[in-house]
């Protein structure tokens, strides 16, 4: 998994709690990396889950709460970060159409063995768009909370549905979309 | 933050940055080794592009690709070269704007058809067309097509090849062809009259000795009636022989005597006249279609030119009067004789026609041959009083197959066929002299070193 995403969670907790949280989780934690992250490197996703599963510990939050807040606060730290992507895009539907063609392809040019999520939307009317999140990693919440955070930067309101469509493992989650008038 | 909390921020941050530094140098040198290959790459496309250039560019035909809206978007050096247009501009055309207007329809019919032949993978021909340069003007082509499939999208390889020098070779063989036809007719025609000239000549000479027996036995018969008109005169005045006088003065008169003394003479001197004019007209045919011979010969060219007039009579009768003005001291000259009168005839034939151009009314025009002797040369000047040779016309006169002349009057061969046998087989010069509605003036000039020389030997 890409250290944006580490070094991203990192600063959500110093920014949604403190810093001494912070090193606390990291302290609770024994990875590889040690938790000394770089934006553009490579880690093991698992260590993403321990330091959820250690915030939980130590803020008493549900992880699938705190996986999908990191999600939130990730889309935003994304348009920051890279303002290109949503250039001359005026809704929710348009941007997540594209995760799969453009995001994810953007990420592969810059590292080949990246292995993002796969993202795909169908459009099942003007109003309606089914989005399908597929990953090994079962990180589904974190899709989820990316999605509303899409629908929150666009200022829509969109109805969103989820549902599992294998187990409860979140490897392959269905998130249907309703945009409401 | 307290102190701590700073220092082991501090301490991941330095694994953090040695960990970017690494992936940097890491990346660095993958990128470096990307852009060498890359470098490669490019010049080994670089390369090919030039070579497939180079073989586009020294094709000899037009080659264009053009895309589905007929836009060309690739077009070789002879392209350029062929329709007269820069690069950018074929680059902006639509191809079927290089056809003539009326070789458009069938262009598009036969690039819709190599499409359907292609889908239906079957071969088709090349066809002719007209191509249209930039200037306006109009040129023959063949035209073969190609439908290609590039990245999805559909393209057409247009071959288009000049074949104006092909056409043009093709008109040139086909005009010979029928030249040489011609002249096989001719020489034919030519075998054929030195046989009924041959075959004529004997009748005509009984006819003219008897003629001449006819003239020599009447002029004796008139001194027998001569006297046969004394002794009757005598035997009327004298009474004597009454009977017998009287019975021949009834068969004179019966006979109408005195208009045959009178006018039998005449009339043999005349069919004579006739008979001597048929031997001359025979015998210039049996010269002039004598079969032609590959060795000079001494040749008298004055009696030449006079054969040559004889037989072309019936060209320049009705149109000019010939003036002959002979130096008669001119040697014989060695010539081949079939080719000096085909070339004499040739000119005189041309300058009946000039004449024909420019009469007006019945007034018969002029027709001057002049032979002399000039430094060394025989020199031969065929003048005309006809309509003249424009300057532009003079430089192409004796070009193969020029000519001013209608459809059905001249082949254009004449001028071209006299100038090479005077220049290259007789070694003479020939030359013109004209005057746009006034005449022209041909001047053949043949050496007489030869002569001297064939003279001594022979």
């Amino acid at each position: 998994m890409k250290g944006i995403i580490f070094t991203e969670f990192l600063e959500m907790v110093d920014a949604k709690f403190d810093p001494e949280t912070t090193e606390r989780i990291i302290d609770m934690v024994d990875v590889p990396s040690g938790c000394a992250y770089t934006a553009i490197g490579t880690y093991d996703h698992t260590e993403l889950i321990q330091l959820v599963v250690a915030l939980s510990k130590e803020t008493k939050a549900e992880v699938t709460d705190l996986v999908r807040a990191y999600g939130f606060y990730l889309f935003e730290r994304f348009v920051r970060t890279y303002p290109r992507f949503f250039s001359g895009i005026r809704d929710a539907f348009t941007f997540m159409e594209g995760v799969e063609s453009i995001v994810h392809t953007e990420v592969r040019k810059l590292d080949e063995a990246a292995n993002p999520p796969r993202i795909l939307c169908t459009r099942e009317s003007g109003e309606r768009l089914e989005v399908i999140y597929e990953s090994e990693r079962c990180l589904a919440d974190a899709a989820h909370g990316l999605i509303l955070g899409c629908i929150d930067y666009y200022g829509e309101n969109v109805e969103l549905e989820r549902s599992n469509l294998d187990d409860e493992s979140g490897k392959r989650v269905r998130f249907l979309l309703t945009r409401k008038s | 933050m307290d102190i701590d909390v700073l220092k082991k921020r501090l301490s991941r941050e330095k694994i953090a940055r040695r960990q970017a530094e690494s992936i940097l140098e890491s990346k660095s040198r993958d990128l470096f080794l990307a852009s060498e290959q890359v470098s490669k790459s490019a010049q080994l496309i670089k390369a090919q592009s030039q070579q497939l250039q180079a073989v586009l560019d020294h094709a000899m035909a037009a080659i264009f690709l053009v895309d589905e809206t007929d836009k060309i978007v690739r077009a070789n050096r002879v392209a350029e070269l062929t329709f007269e247009m820069s690069k950018e501009d074929l680059l902006n055309s639509n191809l079927f704007d290089l056809f003539s207007a009326d070789a458009k329809e069938a262009a598009r019919k036969y690039d819709a058809v190599s499409e359907l032949n292609q889908a239906t993978d079957t071969s088709d021909a090349a066809i002719e067309s007209i191509g249209l340069r930039k200037n306006g003007t109009t040129f023959p082509m063949e035209l073969s097509i190609t439908q290609l499939d590039l990245d999805g999208n559909s393209f057409t390889v247009w071959i288009c090849r000049d074949i104006s020098s092909r056409k043009e070779a093709e008109e040139k063989r086909a005009k010979l062809e029928q030249e040489l036809g011609q002249a096989q007719k001719l020489e034919s025609l030519g075998t054929l009259a030195s046989g009924i000239a041959h075959e004529i000549n004997t009748p005509v000479q009984y006819v003219s000795d008897n003629g001449h027996f006819l003239k020599d036995a009447f002029a004796d018969l008139m001194k027998v009636l001569t006297a046969q008109d004394a002794l009757l005169q005598a035997a009327e005045e004298a009474g004597v022989l009454g009977d017998q006088a009287a019975e021949v003065r009834k068969s004179q008169e019966d006979a109408d005597i005195d208009f045959l003394k009178e006018e039998v003479p005449g009339s043999i001197d005349q069919t004579l006249d006739g008979v001597s004019r048929i031997s001359k007209i025979v015998t210039a045919v049996k010269e002039f279609s004598h079969p032609g011979t590959t060795e000079k010969t001494l040749v008298d060219l004055n009696s030449a030119i006079e054969t040559t007039l004889t037989v072309a009579r019936n060209e320049w009768k009705y149109l000019a009067k010939v003036e002959t003005i002979f130096d008669d001291s001119l040697p014989q000259v060695p010539c081949l004789p079939g080719e000096f009168n085909q070339v004499i005839l040739n000119m005189v034939v041309n300058a009946a026609h000039a004449i024909e151009s420019s009469r007006e009314g019945e007034e018969l025009g002029e027709i001057t041959i002049k032979t002399s002797r000039q430094n060394g040369m025989a020199e031969i000047r065929v003048s005309d009083s006809g309509c003249g040779i424009s300057e532009e016309n003079l430089k192409q006169i004796f070009d193969p197959f020029f000519t001013t002349k209608g459809v059905g009057k001249g082949t254009g061969q004449g001028l071209s066929i006299a100038y090479s046998s005077i220049t290259q087989k007789h070694n003479g010069t020939i030359s013109v002299e004209s005057k746009l509605g006034a005449g022209t003036t041909f001047i053949v000039r043949i050496p007489l070193e030869e002569a001297a020389a064939m003279k001594e030997a022979g």
